[in-house]
């Protein structure tokens, strides 16, 4: 066969069917041809139970035929793929919508004194035109849904990209925090400690006065050493191994600590967690402290980790701040830091807010 | 009597050899060996003849952690001491040593201006299996906090429910100016009696109840 007939026996057809379409497209049909009878009907409870009946009636041969595409396309033993079958299988379809009127004929009768006449049984060119219209909106049909289809796979794929890109941000973002905070523990800290203890060995040997000098020294890079650097190093990567996650949270609070008290009731289980779900839960933290302290400041801040038998984990940030409308909470940088560790950890996220009555973050964690 | 029998263990390899120094100037010390990873001291003649370990915390970090490496220690000598000192805070570190295990352990943060007695009084006090460890273990949650955390675990939807309640308003008022529906409200009212009042019986009053522990929370907060 030619290649130009055969492209355009593709665009005829087969198609597969949509059920919902069908669905909709034989109950607009019926509904539309039906309903202008009620203006017969005298208003009141007969005006309705018509109604109704007519809303049966029309319901009837689209879920018919929405059944039976979706029993044909599961059950089909000829091919699918055959423009013959197709065409044979919506004329024999057209062929039993014919049935439909003396079904309905009695009903319309007695209620409205109506005779109904499928447009199909007037000729024979009437029931081939009903082919082709129906071959026509298959073809039309599928069309449209393949471009929405297509559209909705676009964003999906997007949105599965931009997930990734976050993700790799953060780990690129906690990879250089992690490899500075080592440097400084490593190197900056613990030659700072060694030199302290070279000068602390020479104390003896000199005058007074170098030793006040090497006392004062000493005292100056023992606090850099051990307060300064302690502190920059425990921020920049929390240390879960050395004190767990309440140490490093509570090292957290004490940065607000001349601002707003902070409760933390952490579990048992939370401290169990793995490192990826301990960072992310401390990295969350993190970023809800530093939201109630910008946006309020609250008084109180209410923190509180637990991790269930089955490993799930709820984080909650609760605070008495000034709170605001849930439409206006802030899309931030502090937000977009909670939600792309909401995603890395495939958790959910919950804000409630109501202007004078606080703010509260409430994150679930599934069990990984 | 016989000098403590020590085992130093620092990745530092500055730090070690001039601590090492230090400590080598006591006589009352007999330093067995100076290692800078877990594996060359987890050898069964070294760790039992050793009575007191001295272990850094942050070791190589494909290896054991200084504690994971006192408890490997442990195992083998049960009476062997274990000091672990660091750069991070030790204060939460005796969390992480088994409770049927912790005496004869102690912590101390890393300091310049430690000198030898210093280091001899921890090392010593922990080889007799006694060590330092019940000053970090902490208390209990105060009764207090846990109090003023039951206004946190109402939502801030349910405060603001609660605090027109207290005002006296009915729940069907409160719908109407917080423009939320009635039973809405109302469940969001029996959730909060709930936080409120966890051990009340179903016959208490509980609205008037409610209302009077959510304006002593206020107070407090």
């Amino acid at each position: 066969m030619n290649q130009r007939v055969r492209r355009v026996l593709a665009l005829v057809g087969p198609y597969p069917y949509n059920p919902y379409l069908i669905f909709l497209f034989f109950f607009a049909f019926f509904f539309s041809r039906f309903v202008s009878l009620l203006a017969g009907t005298p208003a009141g409870p007969e005006r309705t139970g018509a109604g109704i009946v007519i809303i049966l009636i029309s319901l009837i041969p689209g879920s018919f035929f929405a059944a039976l595409a979706v029993i044909l396309q599961r059950y089909r033993f000829w091919s699918s793929s055959s423009l013959f079958f197709y065409i044979l299988e919506i004329t024999i379809a057209t062929g039993v919508l014919e049935l439909y009127a003396p079904f309905v004929n009695p009903i319309l009768k007695k209620l409205f004194d109506y005779e109904y006449i499928a447009p199909i049984s007037l000729s024979k060119n009437m029931f081939i035109a009903a082919i082709i219209l129906a071959m026509f909106a298959f073809a039309l049909m599928h069309k449209v849904e393949k471009k929405i289809t297509e559209r909705l796979e676009k964003a999906d794929g997007l949105v599965v990209q931009l997930m990734a890109d976050r993700e790799r941000l953060v780990n690129l973002d906690e990879a250089i925090r992690r490899q500075t905070s080592s440097f400084l523990h490593d190197r900056v800290q613990s030659d700072l400690m060694v030199v302290g203890m070279k000068l602390k060995s020479i104390q003896g040997s000199g005058s007074d006065e170098i030793n006040e000098v090497i006392n004062r020294a000493v005292d100056r890079l023992e606090n850099t050493r051990s307060a300064d650097l302690k502190n920059i190093i425990q921020v920049l990567s929390p240390n879960f191994e050395a004190g767990g996650l309440k140490s490093s949270i509570d090292s957290l609070i004490k940065q607000y600590e001349s601002n707003m008290t902070v409760l933390i009731q952490i579990d048992t289980a939370s401290e169990a967690l793995d490192s990826l779900n301990l960072l992310g839960a401390y990295r969350i933290i993190e970023q809800g402290l530093l939201n109630a302290f910008i946006h309020g400041p609250a008084k109180n801040v209410f923190v509180s980790i637990a991790t269930d038998e089955g490993g799930s984990t709820e984080i909650v940030i609760s605070d008495d701040g000034p709170g605001s409308d849930l439409e206006f909470v802030d899309s931030g940088v502090g937000t977009a830091v909670i939600d792309s560790w909401v995603s890395i950890l495939k958790g959910k996220k919950t804000v409630d807010t109501v202007p004078g009555h606080g703010y509260r973050l409430v994150i679930n964690i599934p069990a990984n | 009597m016989r000098p403590t029998r020590l085992l130093y263990v620092e990745n530092d390899s500055a730090l070690r050899r001039i601590l090492g120094e230090i400590l080598d100037q006591s006589s009352e010390l007999e330093i067995l060996g100076s290692y800078a990873k877990s594996d060359d001291v987890l050898n069964r003649t070294l760790a039992r003849k050793a009575d007191v370990a001295l272990i850094d915390f942050a070791l190589d970090q494909n290896g054991l952690n200084g504690i994971e490496l006192g408890i490997a220690l442990r195992n083998i000598n049960e009476y062997i001491g274990i000091v672990i000192y660091s750069q991070y805070s030790v204060s939460q570190m005796i969390s992480r040593v088994p409770k049927d295990m912790r005496s004869g352990w102690s912590f101390f943060d890393k300091s310049a201006e430690m000198d030898l007695e210093d280091y001899l009084n921890i090392i010593k006090l922990t080889s007799s299996g006694k060590g330092n460890w019940e000053e970090f273990t902490t208390s209990e949650i105060e009764n207090t906090e846990v109090k003023s955390s039951i206004y946190f675990q109402l939502s801030p939807r349910q405060r603001s429910i609660m605090s027109l309640s207290a005002q006296g308003k009915s729940a069907q008022d409160i719908a109407v100016q917080l423009d939320l529906s009635y039973s809405y409200v109302r469940k969001e009212l029996s959730r909060s009696y709930a936080i409120l009042l966890p051990d009340a019986a179903p016959s208490d009053d509980l609205k008037t109840a409610a209302v009077l522990k959510y304006m002593e929370l206020m107070r407090m907060s």
